[in-house]
């Protein structure tokens, strides 16, 4: 097997515990694949038989909804470099939850036969319990990460401030509230609060819209027409992600 | 007394053999608890593997509104939290009958007879994998769930 594959376990969480001749025999497990842009990996519901570590690119792990497109609103996590997926292969009943995409312009990913690869582990309890043990924190970590993410997006209120001074309304401020307010009609959520504010003294990047979810700092973005107001709507009202690319620099720092 | 009979009826020791369950019984502690006892709590350093011998325990949540409640039954382990960051009990647990029987296994001791009996380590990292796994694929179903109603609405 190639010295590719072992390199890329080397890289990775789970395999690190490994001496280099337990990553050459999983290595003799694994096949590398490369995919473009929108390439499908594997499709929720299919039969797990692949883990599969990310080598380069980034790949979004997305539900389905019948007879539509999936699209980045359909992402559940996004993961690169160096990342496992596809662990559903190693528990009952071994089954793809989420279907994974490439959502780099290419993404290089090393597949393990599961079957092939718990075989080994359990013929080699040792390697087994350090593999496993590694993955489990691997899962874990990841687990808590998104416990995170989903409990404050759909528990936390929050406010959302379109700021229309006169200056906000040369700009443009009234097409983002209007886009607000049509958003607003549509959600089923309670506790999301719109209001107008003055100027807030940043003339020269307005339309400005400030949000602030329950418990975190207020985000100011900037430059606001009606298709960034939805987005940030979308994803950061009710799912409590910032849109960092429409936030002014103060922000971030 | 914890019998080997017992143990063998253990999901997460599934597959060990006589010699491996009994070096679990030189580890483990059997606990008794009256009703309203608290076996650890939401929160604190999960520091304890346990698995229910008879009676009653209930895994309850402290902060969540409505009140959840799970029961569990006999040779059910809980407590796998141990073995997954950030080391945290996710619920508190209580004897909810007027008695119960619980085996205590401290993760220190757990820690260092992984090494020298392995197959017991692989055995209980199978079973925490698919325990954190599950809760995983249910906590992104849900997700899912949401996203999905949310998009729908939005079409």
């Amino acid at each position: 097997m190639s010295d590719q594959a072992k390199e890329i376990l080397a890289r990775t969480d789970a395999f690190r515990p490994l001496n280099e001749d337990e990553r050459a025999a999983i290595a003799d497990l694994s096949v590398i694949h490369e995919f473009s842009n929108g390439d499908r990996l594997f499709k929720d519901g299919e039969p797990a038989k692949y883990m599969w570590v990310i080598s380069e690119g980034t790949i979004d792990l997305r539900f389905e909804l019948p007879g539509r497109k999936t699209s980045e609103e359909n992402t559940i996590s996004t993961l690169s470099d160096n990342q496992i997926i596809g662990w559903s292969s190693l528990i009952p009943p071994y089954q793809y939850k989420l279907s994974a995409y490439c959502v780099s312009k290419k993404c290089l990913a090393m597949k393990i036969n599961a079957e092939q690869l718990l075989d080994y582990l359990r013929q080699n309890p040792g390697l087994g319990y350090r593999v496993l043990a590694a993955m489990i924190r691997v899962v874990g970590k990841r687990f808590q990460q998104l416990q995170i993410s989903a409990g404050q997006a759909p528990i936390a209120g929050a406010k959302v401030t379109v700021h229309m001074g006169t200056c906000g309304i040369t700009a443009g401020a009234r097409a983002v509230m209007t886009a607000l307010t049509e958003e607003m009609a549509r959600t089923t959520r309670q506790n999301i609060q719109v209001l107008t504010g003055g100027c807030i003294g940043r003339c020269p990047t307005e339309p400005n819209v400030t949000v602030a979810i329950e418990g975190e700092d207020p985000v100011v973005y900037q430059f606001m027409d009606a298709e960034k107001m939805r987005r940030v709507f979308k994803k950061h009202v009710i799912w409590g992600e910032v849109q960092a690319e429409f936030t002014s620099r103060r922000e971030q720092s | 007394m914890i019998s080997l009979d017992f143990l063998d009826n253990v999901e997460a020791f599934n597959g060990l053999d006589d010699n491996q369950l009994a070096v679990i019984v030189e580890a483990a502690e059997l606990m008794e608890f009256k009703k309203g006892d608290r076996l650890f709590t939401q929160g604190d350093d999960a520091t304890n593997l346990w698995i229910l011998m008879d009676g009653d325990i209930e895994l309850r949540s402290e902060t969540a509104d409505p009140e959840q409640v799970s029961f569990l039954s006999s040779a059910h382990a809980f407590g796998w939290t141990c073995f997954v960051p950030p080391y945290k009990y996710q619920l508190s647990g209580y004897c909810a009958s007027r008695r119960s029987r619980v085996i205590r296994i401290e993760k220190t001791k757990m820690d260092k007879l992984f090494p020298e009996h392995p197959e017991i380590g692989f055995a209980l990292m199978q079973y925490t994998l698919h325990a954190v796994g599950t809760q995983f694929q249910e906590l992104e179903d849900e997700l899912a769930q949401h996203r999905g109603h949310d998009i729908m609405s939005h079409w």
